[in-house]
């Protein structure tokens, strides 16, 4: 080490100060505000944007040399997956509904956090800022890409992996992260960055990338847990981004401090509403379990996004409005959620099952205030219909929230046998909630929220079927034509494990890795 | 205090980095789950260049954590020879 | 509060009564019966009475609980806007005075669901 040449290289800090600063001018052919229109108008003030730094300095030339590096190493892994049938090491066909939800509704939200960081690219004024919202687009393209190409190794051989982008313009369940994912696209770029940047990356997706990827390995999936680490490895500089962004927002004016509150408090809790679905991920389609929902939401969410807002205090800044409620419900969504897409099973385009006595014990043992009490007779019950070959299939439609879009699945805080259910009229319609939150979001934005579409609601408008379809023939199966416009594969993509094709092929194939 | 961490993926590379971080910061603690390492501690970590190096006898950028980095929780600070996080209550 | 925007902001609601082609839309929960995992949301058509509609489109989506059954209808108890409602059930849902996207609750207090806890 002492045989360092003298320094000739710019260290970091002043080669990112060369690399973000000074590249800007002042345009003389349209004043500033023509040219970026789109930064004032929320109301935000920003006196200084040389402010804004990136603490991890990363700079082009770095970045893609470390993006470079992750790639090589994860494309060779997902080669040699391809390669050796490393779909055959899982550790059950079952896990895979996992992924299917995973590539159906997460992967798609990647693409939508690209355009919205391409347009903060744009449109911020201070250049270090743009050269992060820039690389951060770029990022997150990386990140769809490379899932699209590990998950295609299972689209060769199960179902439900395939017509992703039809699915997710129209199935009822992924309306839930798309209308995440439009909301936050369609609102001004500050907004943009505290949904995505902050609330959902800062405080909420340690709970997908971590646990879950950690989970994936343990199942022997290496391809998931490579680009889930590859990918996870640009959360975390984005989580840092998050946190400066906060803080130069916070920092540059105190009028910026009541704003910001307003879009953590509505992201936070939108958010965590999304998040529901990975907690039915990591308690119910692992087969084999690295931490329960409730853990991580612990560490991840109370512990590390407890540490966040104390930090935050000194700014004027509280825990998001729906804290409280969201912790409450660590105990349950996830078994709720379960417990949904179980019985619309018939609907879904990934598998759902019965647990075996084992799992069901694995669970009483991690949620040992709710899950024997609550959960575990409803899920006992289910099975043992199941067994009698009365497997229970909801073809009914449910209620959905007009903000999250989540059936109303959900139970009051502190009474888990009530459904928790809010009404709105506004300008003479009626509007349902899933919770306070979510009533509230639509009370503070309700010409945006006047817009949403629900899937049950358009469905029973008429416009989710086929073009060719005639609803008024007698033999007319409206929920059959229905998925039928989904384009599922009726019978392969859809409902209970047992007795499924994947469930069939993966028996065999791995019975025929093991002798000829 | 509050708990800063850093994950990083349990491989080769990664391994100097956890062994300089113990090293230290003697109040930290590692937790090993499936593919990965959290290192984690009470208000402040630290990972030093020179500690790296040190342990594998090869230079060490201290951007090259990026390659193998989970996550991290705090406020960072980063310079040629140090990354810190630390929270700020 | 309203929508912070550059311009105008002002969308007509997806969810209006002229776009369900006759029909009303009515949520149906069945109260403290979470096997029955979330509530229904039914198109009907307003002169069907009330009767009527949990026959055809409620009694069959919950027969799969135990307690539903048991379901006297004639006793039910009835929740509408959060507050107590009594319906005549063989009166139609105009009738009745129920609107495009109420959300009814249904509650049977002698039935305590599965274990006799809620579920």
């Amino acid at each position: 080490m002492d045989m360092k040449v003298a320094k000739k290289k710019l260290g970091i800090k002043e080669r990112y100060g060369h690399m973000t600063r000074g590249l800007g001018w002042e345009p003389t052919y349209q004043p500033a505000d023509a040219v970026f229109p789109y930064d004032k108008y929320e109301g935000i003030k920003i006196h200084d944007w040389d402010k804004w730094v990136d603490p991890f300095r990363l700079t082009m030339d770095a970045y893609w040399k470390y993006q470079g590096e992750k790639d090589r190493k994860l494309y060779a892994v997902i080669e040699a997956f391809a390669q050796n049938n490393g779909h055959l090491n899982i550790t059950d066909a079952r896990y895979l509904s996992a992924i299917k939800l995973f590539w159906q509704g997460v992967s798609p939200l990647e693409n939508y956090v690209v355009q919205g960081f391409a347009r903060a690219g744009r449109h911020f004024r201070g250049e270090a800022s743009r050269v992060a919202c820039q690389m951060q687009a770029v990022d997150e393209l990386r990140h769809y890409q490379t899932q699209a190409h590990s998950i295609s190794n299972y689209n060769k051989y199960y179902n439900g992996f395939h017509s992703q982008r039809h699915m997710w313009d129209r199935v009822w369940y992924l309306s839930v992260p798309k209308s995440f994912g439009e909301d936050a696209l369609t609102a001004g770029p500050f907004e943009f960055l505290i949904a995505i940047s902050f609330s959902f990356e800062y405080v909420l997706t340690n709970l997908l990338f971590v646990p879950f990827m950690s989970g994936a390995a343990y199942n022997g999936d290496m391809s998931t847990v490579t680009f889930g680490f590859s990918a996870q490895s640009d959360e975390s500089r984005h989580m840092t981004l998050g946190i400066e962004a906060i803080k130069f927002l916070l920092e540059q004016d105190p009028a910026n401090v009541p704003i910001v509150q307003g879009w953590i408090d509505k992201w936070f809790w939108r958010g965590s509403k999304v998040l529901a679905l990975v907690g039915m991920m990591m308690d119910y389609m692992l087969p084999k379990r690295v931490m329960s929902w409730k853990e991580a939401w612990e560490i991840y969410a109370e512990e590390n996004g407890g540490a966040l807002f104390r930090d935050l205090a000194r700014y004027g800044i509280r825990p998001p409005k729906g804290w409280a409620d969201a912790c409450e419900a660590k105990d349950h969504i996830s078994h709720q959620v379960w417990l949904l897409f179980y019985e619309y099973g018939g609907a879904a385009a990934f598998h759902t099952w019965s647990l075996t006595n084992e799992e069901l014990d694995w669970l009483s043992a991690k949620y040992p205030d709710s899950f024997d009490k609550y959960y575990r007779p409803r899920l006992e019950f289910l099975r043992d219909k199941h067994a009698r070959g009365e497997r229970v299939y909801q073809s009914t439609l449910p209620t959905l929230c007009t903000t999250c879009q989540i059936p109303l699945c959900f139970t009051e805080p502190g009474d888990p046998t009530k459904i928790s259910h809010r009404e709105t009229v506004y300008e003479d319609e009626k509007y349902v909630f899933c919770s306070v939150h979510c009533q509230e979001i639509f009370c503070n934005e309700p010409e945006k929220f006047v817009q949403s579409w629900l899937p049950v609601n358009q469905i029973y408008q008429g416009n989710c079927f086929n073009p060719d379809v005639d609803p008024t023939a007698p033999d007319f199966d409206p929920l059959k034509a229905v998925l039928e416009y989904f384009k599922y594969n009726l019978g392969r993509d859809n409902g209970e494990f047992e007795g499924s094709e994947d469930q069939r092929n993966f028996a065999m194939w791995r019975g025929q890795a093991s002798k000829n | 205090m509050s708990k800063v961490f850093i994950i990083v993926q349990a491989n080769e590379e990664a391994r100097s980095i956890v062994e300089a971080l113990l090293q230290d910061n003697p109040h930290a603690v590692a937790q090993e789950s499936p593919a990965m390492v959290r290192v984690e501690a009470e208000g402040k970590l630290t990972l030093k260049r020179a500690t790296v190096e040190d342990l594998t006898g090869q230079p060490f950028n201290i951007q090259q954590l990026h390659v193998n980095l989970i996550s991290i929780s705090g406020h960072i600070d980063e310079d040629d020879d140090y990354l810190t996080v630390e929270w700020a209550n | 509060m309203s929508v912070i925007a550059l311009g105008p902001y002002k969308f007509a609601p997806r969810d209006q009564v002229k776009n369900f082609h006759g029909n009303i839309l009515v949520n149906f929960c069945w109260d403290r019966h979470v096997l029955v995992t979330a509530p229904f949301a039914v198109a009907l058509p307003p002169t069907m009475t009330l009767r009527e509609a949990i026959m055809a489109r409620i009694a069959p989506s919950i027969a799969f609980h135990p307690d539903a059954r048991k379901i006297d209808w004639n006793t039910v108890q009835w929740e509408k806007d959060h507050k107590p409602w009594q319906p005549d059930l063989d009166k139609s849902l105009a009738e009745n005075k129920v609107g495009h996207k109420d959300y009814l609750v249904f509650i049977t207090p002698e039935l305590k669901g599965l274990n006799n806890t809620g579920l």
